[in-house]
């Protein structure tokens, strides 16, 4: 048996990036605050004591700067990993990622490659207001050249950094900032998950939730609830949304002719639109009714603790609405 | 005038000369082997066919 221990998300993904920077010195990191202060959330602390100021590079407040610089080096044989520390602040280097990074590949023909990372953060209910609370991964995945990447345990996150590492494409990395803390188990031996390979998280017979990043989580605790109700729910998760494994998604659809679609991001044009339309297009004589997207509230994310808390999709609501489906 | 005065590669041409780190002869030099380099490529794009249909969703992702 490979051996085990519990890390939590966070100490999932520092390990990987501090394997990858061990095992390849093209790999470096940027960003705000990264070095000494190891993140708003301690997530690379000790990565500059190992690695040193020039591999750990702490960045002026400057996301266009140094993603530019990054996509530059990426192009010129170093794979960096940028720390955009709060997805909010994607606004900021939409042109370097969407105008430079996800096409210098097709523009040249296939002679130019960027092989770089960026890490950001998503998720709402930890009262930080509307600017730090956002979960604007769709964005991205509208992209042709971008890949994107959710984890939702321990496991998962540290496999999909190396592959995201490794890629030889512009990868982005959501993080839950309310998922640092989850623990899960994670070998000591390295391992990759590829892209593009959904997993079935709970398997069941009643109803599909496809979840994606902490919504996994919420989906786990509603499937929970449901089998109390004697209703046998599949949650699955697909890890990376673009590439997007149809095909898993679709097979668990057709085994339970019910389908909800569970996403932080707001549904509108949202991640929970574009599977709830794979599903309605590929699968819909399977389906026994339409189906359901639960995401974000479409609104700013406000401060004010009860009212953000009416905006973030709930096992409570996850739950009703399933045993709705079921009825 | 920003357009003329301004010029950063000019002005970073007259610096190079003024503290003799390069001259006009060698600079000129540069200017004419980059300008045959995209004649070069210029031509080379016009005398090429156009691609072919089916290679239109080729090379999005390494």
């Amino acid at each position: 048996m490979p051996e085990t221990r519990e890390l939590t998300l966070g100490e999932a993904v520092r390990e990987a990036l501090a394997e990858e920077m061990r095992r390849d010195s093209r790999v470096f990191m940027c960003g705000e605050d990264i070095a000494e202060a190891g993140t708003v959330y301690k997530v690379l602390t000790g990565m500059v004591e190992e690695f040193g100021p020039e591999r750990i590079l702490d960045t002026p407040i400057s996301e266009p700067g140094f993603t530019g610089i990054a996509v530059g080096a990426a192009m010129t044989g170093m794979r960096p990993v940028v720390d955009i520390m709060f997805g909010d602040f994607s606004t900021l280097v939409m042109d370097q990622m969407v105008n430079q990074a996800a096409k210098v590949h097709y523009m040249s023909g296939g002679k130019w490659k960027v092989p770089m990372v960026m890490r950001a953060t998503l998720g709402a209910s930890r009262r930080s207001a509307a600017q730090h609370s956002q979960s604007l991964h769709a964005w991205f995945c509208h992209i042709p050249g971008l890949k994107v990447v959710l984890p939702s345990t321990p496991y998962d996150a540290k496999g999909l950094m190396k592959t995201a590492i490794r890629d030889d494409n512009p990868v982005v990395f959501f993080e839950d900032k309310m998922m640092y803390k989850l623990k899960g188990p994670v070998p000591k031996e390295d391992y990759t998950i590829p892209f593009g390979v959904a997993d079935v998280k709970r398997e069941g017979t009643d109803i599909t939730i496809v979840a994606t990043s902490s919504m996994v989580q919420v989906a786990l605790g509603a499937a929970r609830m449901l089998d109390e109700e004697g209703i046998s729910a599949e949650v699955v998760d697909p890890r990376t949304v673009w590439p997007l494994d149809e095909e898993t998604i679709l097979k668990s659809v057709k085994k339970t002719s019910r389908a909800i679609v569970v996403d932080e991001g707001y549904e509108r044009y949202g991640v929970t639109a574009e599977i709830a339309s794979v599903i309605a297009e590929k699968a819909f004589f399977d389906l026994e009714g339409p189906v359901k997207r639960i995401g974000a509230m479409h609104v700013p994310i406000p401060f004010s603790p009860p009212l953000e808390d009416a905006t973030v999709p709930t096992e409570k609501q996850v739950f009703e609405a399933a045993r709705k489906m079921c009825g | 005038m920003w357009k003329t005065d301004r010029d950063p590669v000019k002005m970073m041409a007259d610096w190079l000369t003024a503290e003799k780190l390069t001259d006009r002869a060698q600079l000129d030099g540069i200017r004419s082997e980059i300008e045959s380099e995209i004649e070069k490529a210029v031509a080379f794009a016009i005398d090429s066919p156009y691609p072919s249909p089916d290679k239109v969703d080729q090379d999005i992702y390494a």
